[in-house]
């Protein structure tokens, strides 16, 4: 039993409704007990796995049930871990990325804090999968109760050979460590992660050659979404073609959604892939006022105007309307948002949390934020829309990693789907929601509120 | 009189007394020249047509020396001046060279005195030898020496450095993107959540009032020193936005008023670090 | 089945084949000498890692431009691209056929070789116009007039310096020509200024330095040559050595006493040993003319596009001119 008790820290709010896998158990299970899983049915998965399938089926198994990565990226689990099992290296290294990059979205905290052991049996089963003899859950370190959960956890199931040493009685051996992490958004980024991960300065590199060939220390590291390994554990006691009854044909399964903003009840929900965005915000109680747009995916993500609701919550269709599923943030504005200054503010966002090794992206950012400062002082430029586009497709085209490609998503399908308030801004200084008086950062030489 | 011709021939003269002359080149790497002992390299940053330094404190030439010789310095972006590199100065018209011209007077150093404090070395020491060492326990050191002393002093992140035998400009780079305080803060630490969930929730409106409240900028302490005041996106407020942090408690969701008020008390408390000590 | 026909067929054949292959070591030792006594010139090594001393820079320099790419522009003709620098080396290669290296080893012995061989080199010309205009580009075209123009210009002083030779000689043939100057010393005695005339005019003619205005590397960039890469640049490059060899080789032949040995040594012998000994003095005297051309290089100064146009037709025309005038009159008065 830990100090913390059984609870959630305040932070995490869990919205009921939707379609519950993962979230399930929380509130059920006793975060602190190993006994306590077991006896809903934990460590099942693992220990089929390493019984029965064996690591080439457990991979078979995950491609069948068409698991995606949850980080935001949507890369097919199983082929990641083909190519980490695949390649050569004595000692291969499985790293879960709970970081939580971008910090409003709660998912993987409540994993962490609600239910440790299904995410430490992901990793368990991803580590056997793949080969490895290591695994790392690198935890932000604010985060201290699901420290302090995870690392009991740790204890206990290494204390029921569960983890490692010979796992189960068999020769397969995983050595899990928690690492208390500080990297900014770059995190999200599994190369930036990984430099931090060995004492270096989180920055990405260029990829190939991919973590999986060449990661940590040289060995060949997968490096999976908390959420991700969470699902994976849930195919290993439950099957593929149970994962496959809810979600979508190209993406199944479900997703931890964070929806705020201007809606009745903030939290935390789970909903299968490819319910519409609608559905979403009224799990959350619906939005307060009329719901002029929804920011889908953080500060890499995009807008989707009111009359897009119905867009499914998925990959492709998302990507389709310029937005991106990322970490599952679903930020719900309404009629008295100006566009032009959430535009500003998540362009501020990604200057201020970017590392600063790609040129394009350090310096891009910050022009992007000083041209809006300049539409939304009503002084602009001539040229200053064009050079919004132009330096947007110029920082996608030559990214280094996916925080930069995907910095102006938010400032480009506001800018496609609300124009008038750009020009009103611009052209008049005019907000057209009556928001913008006197609560942005005034522009240029003063200095930036934030560290 | 000139005789045409003559000239040439003269030239040509030359050419071919110079044929035979012993040859003036350094055969490189045969022979290679000495160097007097004091010759240094100079490193000069190139200037722009509009006479602004091109270097924008980016780090990596620190980071990537192998003989650590570069120093950098900059200003961070709450407008501090700070020497021996802070990383993230991505904002080159802070450049002192901007300011100068622009006639404005640069920004005033702060904590000046406080940047070379002592530290307990021998204790220091033990927390880096307790971890064996490793780079890959970095965040893990510098947890410790922020618990302590509420920030990472320079001197302990030189020594760390000396210790762990890593660049010191790597030690930074670390330092400084993991979200850490380089700067000692007088008082307690006000930060505000300015992430997407506290700001739509407005937390720009908490902002707002506590600026006029206090009377200072986020970045700067109050008269008294009771209060520094800050902004950061990394609260991880959640559902509790919009929210912030006292030291390392969360207060949220919190209204104008209740954000006066809770800030209010606080400030007449003891300062404490995150394991209750009070800090040194 | 003439024997003698077939016998003369091969051995033409074989002159003009070993004639060809000579050209290109030719080259790379003229290129070397140039690289070398720059170098030396200028109070550096030059060239001294490849092979001993740096021998085979040249070489590898060949090599090299045989591995480059062959860059055609999109609108450049190209047939006429393809056959400038062909035209070009084979006006050097042609013309090496009549010069008299020894007794016996002449590739072509015309009677009219002196004419044969002037002839000959204004094919350079026509090659470095067509090269200016094939490449679609206004500048090589402009490098091209003005190189046709230079090498035009020159040419008058040029076969005019070389009549009074003739006219004094009484012959158009080579092999002749040596043989009178072993007769009666040799030429540069009796034509001082022709000698005079003909050495700057032959370097105008192969574009060195002073008058390498053409392909002045900070001027028109090459030139004609512009747009050229890899071996059809080789080739105009390769040429343009070939062309100062053959020129220096043709001025001795007229002017001093081509493989006549100086006067130490006995004129000429006779058999194979004769051809031997006559090939080498003649490449002696040779490659001291390139390299006295090489080291002019190094010393002077280009002189400007009208200086140069000035000089050939203000200076060295009437120059040539009264030349042969005084020359024909001696002919006529001392019945020589």
């Amino acid at each position: 039993m830990t100090d913390s008790g059984t609870s959630l820290s305040p932070q995490i709010r869990i919205l009921p409704g939707g379609d519950q896998r993962l979230l399930a158990e929380i509130g059920v299970v006793d975060p602190n007990s190993l006994d306590s899983y077991r006896k809903a049915g934990g460590y099942a998965g693992l220990r089929r796995a390493v019984e029965k399938l064996g690591p080439e089926a457990t991979i078979d198994e995950v491609a069948a049930a068409g698991l995606r990565g949850r980080g935001g990226g949507g890369y097919p689990t199983a082929d990641k871990w083909r190519a980490a099992r695949a390649a050569s290296g004595d000692s291969k290294v499985v790293v879960a990325n709970l970081i939580g990059a971008d910090p409003t979205a709660l998912g993987d905290r409540a994993l962490a804090e609600g239910n440790p052991h299904l995410l430490l049996e992901g990793l368990l089963v991803a580590a056997f999968a793949t080969g490895a003899s290591d695994a790392i859950i690198a935890v932000r370190r604010d985060w201290t109760v699901a420290i302090e959960r995870l690392r009991a956890a740790i204890a206990e199931a290494e204390a029921a050979h569960l983890a490692g040493y010979l796992v189960l009685g068999t020769d397969f051996s995983c050595v899990v460590r928690v690492w208390e992490g500080a990297v900014a958004l770059v995190a999200g980024e599994e190369t930036a992660l990984l430099a931090a991960l060995a004492g270096d300065r989180g920055m990405p590199v260029i990829r190939p050659p991919y973590p999986t060939e060449r990661g940590l220390g040289g060995a060949p590291t997968t490096v999976q979404n908390g959420e991700t390994l969470a699902h994976a554990a849930w195919i290993a006691s439950h099957g593929a073609k149970k994962f496959r009854a809810i979600g979508s044909k190209e993406a199944p399964g479900t997703k931890l959604v964070t929806v705020y903003g201007r809606v009745a009840q903030p939290g935390l929900v789970e909903v299968a892939l490819g319910t519409p965005l609608s559905e979403i915000v009224a799990l959350a109680g619906g939005g307060t006022g009329t719901t002029k747009a929804v920011f889908v995916g953080g500060p890499g993500g995009g807008a989707l105007s009111a009359d897009q609701l119905d867009t499914r919550y998925d990959y492709e269709p998302l990507h389709a309307a310029g937005a991106g599923i990322g970490l599952g943030q679903v930020l719900v504005a309404d009629t008295d948002t100006c566009m032009v200054d959430s535009a500003r503010f998540f362009l501020d966002y990604s200057a201020r949390e970017a590392c600063g090794k790609a040129v394009p992206c350090r310096i891009g950012t910050k022009r992007l934020v000083e041209t809006l400062d300049r539409i939304l002082a009503a002084s602009p430029r001539p040229n200053d829309l064009l050079l919004l586009r132009e330096l947007s497709r110029k920082m996608t085209d030559t990214a280094l990693c996916h925080l930069e490609a995907r910095a102006p998503g938010p400032m480009l399908t506001t800018l496609d789907r609300f124009p008038d308030e750009y020009r009103a801004h611009a052209e008049r200084g005019e907000c057209l929601a009556g928001a913008c008086k006197g609560s942005r950062v005034a522009p240029l030489l003063a200095p930036l509120a934030g560290l | 009189m000139t005789i045409p011709g003559l000239g040439i021939l003269k030239g040509l003269r030359q050419t071919a007394r110079n044929y035979w002359a012993p040859k003036v080149t350094n055969q490189y790497p045969e022979s290679r020249p000495t160097m007097p002992d004091r010759w240094r390299g100079r490193l000069d940053l190139i200037y722009d047509p509009f006479g602004e330094h091109k270097c924008e404190v980016c780090f990596q030439c620190a980071q990537v020396c192998p003989v650590e010789a570069i120093d950098m310095s900059g200003f961070d972006s709450s407008g501090n001046r700070i020497r021996y590199g802070l990383p993230e100065i991505y904002d080159e018209r802070k450049d002192p060279n901007a300011y100068r011209r622009a006639g404005l007077p640069a920004m005033p150093m702060r904590n000046a005195a406080r940047w070379d404090e002592e530290i307990d070395t021998p204790w220091l020491r033990g927390v880096i030898d307790g971890f064996g060492g490793k780079p890959e326990a970095l965040v893990a050191i510098f947890s410790a020496v922020e618990e302590r002393y509420g920030y990472l002093p320079e001197r302990a992140l030189r020594e760390a450095s000396e210790r762990m035998s890593i660049h010191w400009a790597q030690i930074f780079g670390a330092a400084g993107l993991g979200g850490f305080r380089l700067l000692p803060a007088d008082g307690h630490l006000v930060t505000i959540c300015t992430c997407a969930a506290c700001r739509f929730a407005g937390g720009d409106a908490l902002l707002t009032a506590l600026r006029a409240d206090l009377g200072i900028e986020p970045g700067e302490t109050t008269a008294d020193g009771t209060i520094t005041l800050e902004t950061s996106d990394e609260v991880a407020a959640g559902a509790l936005s919009p929210a912030l942090r006292i030291d390392t408690l969360v207060y949220g969701p919190l209204t104008v008023e209740q954000g006066r008020h809770v800030v209010g008390e606080r400030r007449k408390a003891p300062v404490r670090a995150r394991s209750g000590q009070p800090v040194a | 089945m003439d024997f003698s026909l077939l016998l003369g067929v091969l051995r033409f054949l074989l002159a003009t084949t070993l004639i060809l292959v000579l050209t290109i070591p030719t080259a790379f030792v003229v290129i070397q000498m140039e690289l070398k006594i720059i170098a030396g010139a200028q109070l550096r090594y030059g060239p001294n890692r490849v092979g001993p001393w740096g021998m085979f820079q040249s070489t590898i320099h060949g090599f090299k431009v045989l591995a480059k790419e062959d860059h055609i522009p999109d609108q450049a003709d190209r047939a006429t691209f393809t056959l400038a620098p062909w035209m070009v080396y084979m006006a050097a290669a042609m013309s090496m056929l009549v010069i008299p290296f020894a007794p016996g080893a002449i590739a072509a012995d015309f009677n009219i070789g002196v004419v044969y061989f002037f002839a000959v080199l204004g094919l350079s010309v026509v090659g470095l116009l067509v090269a200016g205009w094939a490449s679609y580009n206004k500048y090589s075209l402009l490098g091209g007039l003005r190189s046709a123009a230079q090498m035009v210009s020159y040419e008058i002083p040029l076969t005019l310096s070389v009549v009074g030779v003739v006219v004094l000689a009484g012959t158009l043939n080579f092999r002749e020509l040596i043989e009178w100057q072993r007769a009666h010393g040799w030429m540069l005695i009796w034509q001082p200024v022709a000698l005079v005339i003909f050495y700057i005019a032959s370097l105008a003619e192969i574009n060195r330095t002073p008058f390498d205005m053409v392909e002045a590397d900070s001027e028109l960039v090459a030139g004609p040559f512009t747009e050229y890469s890899g071996m059809r640049f080789g080739f105009f490059f390769f040429a343009e050595y070939v062309a100062l060899f053959i020129m220096s080789g043709i001025m001795i032949s007229l002017f001093f006493g081509g493989w006549l040995a100086p006067w130490p040594f006995p004129d000429q012998l006779d058999g194979f040993i004769g051809t031997v000994y006559g090939v080498v003095w003649f490449f002696i005297k040779t490659y001291i003319f390139v390299a006295i051309a090489v080291l002019l290089r190094a010393t002077l100064v280009r002189v400007r596009v009208d200086q140069l146009m000035g000089t050939a037709w203000k200076v060295l025309l009437p120059l040539a001119m009264v030349n042969l005038l005084v020359t024909a009159a001696a002919v006529l008065v001392f019945k020589l």
